[in-house]
């Protein structure tokens, strides 16, 4: 851990916005399996 | 922020489009496995009670059909006997026609024979009406002839009483001359009748045999005629002969000596035409 800094909060960069893309497509992939095992009724097969 | 943890948050990225992309292909073209496979296990229930009623209805399509073929082979058997009896009744009625047939040639035959005797019979009739009628013709002569002899029996009847009236006659005057001959000391019977020969009856005969005297003159011959032809000794024959169909009359003979069915004659006039020899004729007819 580094030392608490009392420096200002950095500045959002392309990255961040990349993460956030990355959070949004993951969110997306989600929706669709949930919507896909609804199909099935969430059964798993055993 | 360091350049690996650049990189990582870029890999991220990366990586969360294509799970994002992975499960929206996978949702965009999934196929809902579980309706098919309800869908088709429906069916296959279907197609198993489809089965099961196909199999219901194969059994008692079948056992229908064993039935039909217990049934057709209990009609067959059937059948057979009754083709088997017909069989037996054909044959027994190709015999039975047969020996109709052999029955019908044998009364054609007889119906044959049969119209030959009545044609046969009615030649035989009309034969014998011919004949019948001839026979009547004949009886009819007969009877005229009969009633012509009856009146003959019935006029030589009359003539016979009448003869027996004159013979009764005969008899009494006989009688009464031969009591007068008796009276007299005659005896009729050696004398008068002695000397009285009967005529020769009419008969033709052969010369047998010459006998020829010592100057060759025929003396005695024997001739086809005797006792049975009615000579007696005494009765006086002409010979003659036949030459070129003309009668050559040649002399007599008398007889001399008699037997049955030949006699000796000498002979009486000789040779006024010829000399007598065998197979010339006599007679008495002359």
């Amino acid at each position: 851990m580094s030392p608490q800094s009392y420096e200002s909060d950095p500045q959002p960069d392309v990255y961040t916005g990349l993460l956030f893309v990355s959070v949004a497509a993951l969110i997306t992939g989600c929706v669709f399996l949930i919507l896909e095992l609804n199909n099935y009724g969430w059964a798993m097969p055993s | 922020m360091t350049f690996l943890g650049k990189v990582l948050i870029v890999v991220q990225v990366v990586l969360s489009f294509c799970f994002m992309a992975f499960a929206g292909a996978v949702f965009a073209v999934h196929q809902n496995w579980r309706a098919q496979f309800n869908t088709a296990d429906q069916m296959v229930d279907t197609l198993r009670g489809e089965l099961d009623t196909a199999r219901g209805e194969f059994q008692a399509e079948r056992d229908q059909i064993q039935q039909q073929i217990d049934d057709a082979d209990a009609e067959a058997t059937l059948q057979g006997n009754n083709a088997r009896q017909a069989d037996t009744l054909l044959q027994a009625a190709n015999r039975d026609n047969q020996l109709l047939a052999q029955e019908i040639s044998r009364l054609e035959g007889e119906q044959e024979r049969a119209a030959l005797e009545a044609n046969f019979r009615q030649e035989e009739a009309e034969q014998q009406r011919t004949e019948n009628l001839a026979q009547q013709a004949a009886l009819d002569a007969i009877q005229t002839e009969q009633r012509t002899a009856n009146d003959t029996i019935f006029a030589q009847g009359v003539e016979l009483a009448e003869l027996q009236r004159r013979f009764t006659d005969l008899q009494e005057t006989s009688a009464h001359y031969l009591a007068l001959l008796n009276q007299n000391g005659i005896d009729p019977l050696t004398r008068l009748l002695g000397d009285i020969l009967a005529p020769p009856p009419p008969v033709d005969g052969r010369i047998m045999e010459v006998s020829l005297d010592e100057a060759g003159r025929p003396k005695l011959v024997q001739i086809s005629l005797g006792e049975d032809d009615g000579l007696q000794d005494g009765h006086v024959l002409d010979v003659y002969r036949i030459v070129n169909g003309e009668t050559l009359y040649i002399g007599q003979i008398k007889i001399t000596s008699t037997l049955p069915d030949r006699a000796v004659a000498d002979v009486l006039n000789e040779n006024r035409n010829g000399i007598i020899e065998v197979a010339d004729y006599v007679t008495t007819k002359l």
